[in-house]
C-alpha cells in the first residue's frame, strides 16, 4: 500500500512538473509551446534593452501568442522558435555592432 | 551581463575611454558631399532631397506656396501665448520666442543632451501644467511656431569639448554608425554610401541638412512631425524596432546630426512628401 501511494505521489509529481512553463516539457505540446514562447519573449526583451530589437521578432511572437491562445500548439512552437531565432540575429548584430560602428563612414576619429 | 554593460557603454556612449575629434568628423563628412556633388554648394543641403532632385524640387517649391505646416504654426503661436498654470508666459520660462536655435545643448550636470521639447515641458511642469505627450499635435505645433521664430540663422552648435559633450556626441556618432534591424542598414549607408541615389521612389539625401527643417508637414503623415518621429519611420524602414521618441539615443542622434550641419540654416518648418 505504501509503495503504490508513493509511486502515485511521483508520478503526479513528475506530471506537474511536465506541465509547469519553464520545467521539462517534453511530451506535452502546450507546455513546449510555453517554454517556447517563454525563451524567445526573453530574448527578444533583451534586444530591445540593447536597443537592437527588430520588428519581426515582436510579430513572430505575437503569432505564437494568437496560436497558443486558439490552442494550436504545434503552430505557436513554430512561431516562437522562429521569434528566438530571429532575437538571437538581432542580438549578434548587437553584439557585432558594439565595435564594428568604429570601422564605418568616413569620420577619421571613430577608430 | 558583462556583454550588455560592454555593449550599453559602447552604443549608449556612457563611458567610452577616448573621444574623438568632431570638428575633423564634420570636415570629413563635408567633404564627401562636396566631392559627391561638386556643383551643390553645401549650404543647400538644407533643403535635404530637393536639393538633388530637380523635378521633386520643383513640386516641392510648388506646395510651400501654400505651406501646409501654416495651421500648426498658428496654433503653435496661440499655445505659446497661452499662460502656464500659475500665470507664468512660456515665453519668460524659455528665455524668448527665438530660442530654437540653442537647442540641442548638452546639460553637464545632468550628462545628458536637452532638446527643445523637453524644455519646453519643463517649464510646463515647473509652472503647475501637465507635460505634452511628444507625439501630441500641440508639441508639434508648438515646435512649429518656434522653429519658424529663427528662420534663416545659422546652425551654430559650440563644438563638444566637454566630457559630456563629447560623450552625447560619440553616442550620437555610434547610432548613426551602427547597423540595425533586419535589413542590416546603418544611417551612414543610406545618406553617405548611397546619397544621391533612389531607394524605391525616394532620392537618399545628406546627412548635412538633416536636423535643420523640423517640423516637418508630411503628405504621408498629413500633419506635422518631429525630427525624432522620423528618426523612428527611419528604423522601422529598416526593420528596427523604433526607440521612444525623446529617448536618450533618439537625443544624442539629434546632437550629432545638428552638429554636422554647422553652418547651414535653420530653416524649418517645412513640408516633405
Amino acid at each position: 500500500m505504501f509503495r503504490s501511494s508513493s509511486l502515485a505521489a511521483l508520478v503526479l509529481a513528475c506530471l506537474a512538473a511536465c506541465a509547469t512553463p519553464g520545467g521539462d516539457a517534453r511530451g506535452d505540446p502546450r507546455a513546449l509551446a510555453q517554454q517556447a514562447i517563454n525563451t524567445a519573449q526573453a530574448r527578444y526583451e533583451r534586444s530591445q534593452e540593447l536597443e537592437f530589437a527588430w520588428r519581426v521578432t515582436g510579430q513572430a511572437l505575437a503569432q505564437a501568442r494568437r496560436a497558443f491562445a486558439a490552442e494550436e500548439f504545434a503552430a505557436a512552437l513554430k512561431h516562437a522558435r522562429r521569434a528566438e531565432e530571429l532575437a538571437d540575429l538581432s542580438l549578434a548584430q548587437a553584439q557585432r555592432e558594439a565595435e564594428a560602428w568604429r570601422n564605418r563612414g568616413p569620420f577619421p576619429s571613430s577608430n | 551581463m558583462l556583454f550588455g554593460i560592454g555593449l550599453a557603454i559602447a552604443v549608449t556612449g556612457a563611458a567610452l575611454p577616448a573621444w574623438g575629434d568632431p570638428e575633423a568628423d564634420r570636415a570629413a563628412l563635408r567633404k564627401v558631399y562636396e566631392k559627391r556633388f561638386p556643383n551643390i554648394p553645401l549650404a543647400e543641403h538644407k533643403d535635404g532631397a530637393y536639393t538633388l532632385d530637380a523635378g521633386a524640387r520643383e513640386q516641392w517649391l510648388e506646395l510651400e506656396d501654400f505651406p501646409p505646416y501654416e495651421i500648426a504654426q498658428d496654433e503653435g503661436a496661440e499655445l505659446f501665448e497661452m499662460p502656464l498654470a500659475d500665470g507664468t508666459r512660456l515665453e519668460d520660462c524659455l528665455g524668448g520666442a527665438d530660442v530654437k536655435s540653442d537647442y540641442p545643448y548638452v546639460d553637464a550636470e545632468r550628462g545628458e543632451v536637452i532638446t527643445l521639447e523637453m524644455a519646453i515641458n519643463a517649464c510646463r511642469t515647473e509652472h503647475g501644467d501637465e507635460p505634452l505627450g511628444y507625439d501630441s499635435e500641440e508639441l508639434a505645433a508648438l515646435m512649429t511656431y518656434l522653429a519658424y521664430q529663427i528662420r534663416g540663422e545659422i546652425v551654430n552648435v559650440p563644438a563638444p569639448s566637454s566630457e559630456a559633450e563629447l560623450a552625447a556626441y560619440e553616442a550620437g556618432k555610434a547610432i548613426y554608425l551602427a547597423r540595425r534591424g533586419q535589413l542590416n542598414f546603418a544611417c551612414v549607408n543610406c545618406h553617405v554610401d548611397l546619397v544621391g541615389n533612389d531607394l524605391r521612389a525616394e532620392r537618399l539625401s545628406a546627412s548635412v541638412g538633416h536636423a535643420t527643417h523640423w517640423p516637418v508637414y508630411r503628405l504621408k503623415w498629413q500633419e506635422v512631425g518631429t525630427l525624432h518621429r522620423r528618426f523612428q519611420e527611419c528604423n522601422s524602414q529598416i526593420g528596427a524596432e523604433a526607440l521612444p521618441l525623446q529617448s536618450r539615443s533618439y537625443r544624442n542622434l539629434e546632437y550629432f546630426l545638428t552638429f554636422m550641419s554647422n553652418g547651414l540654416e535653420w530653416n524649418g518648418p517645412s513640408s516633405r512628401k
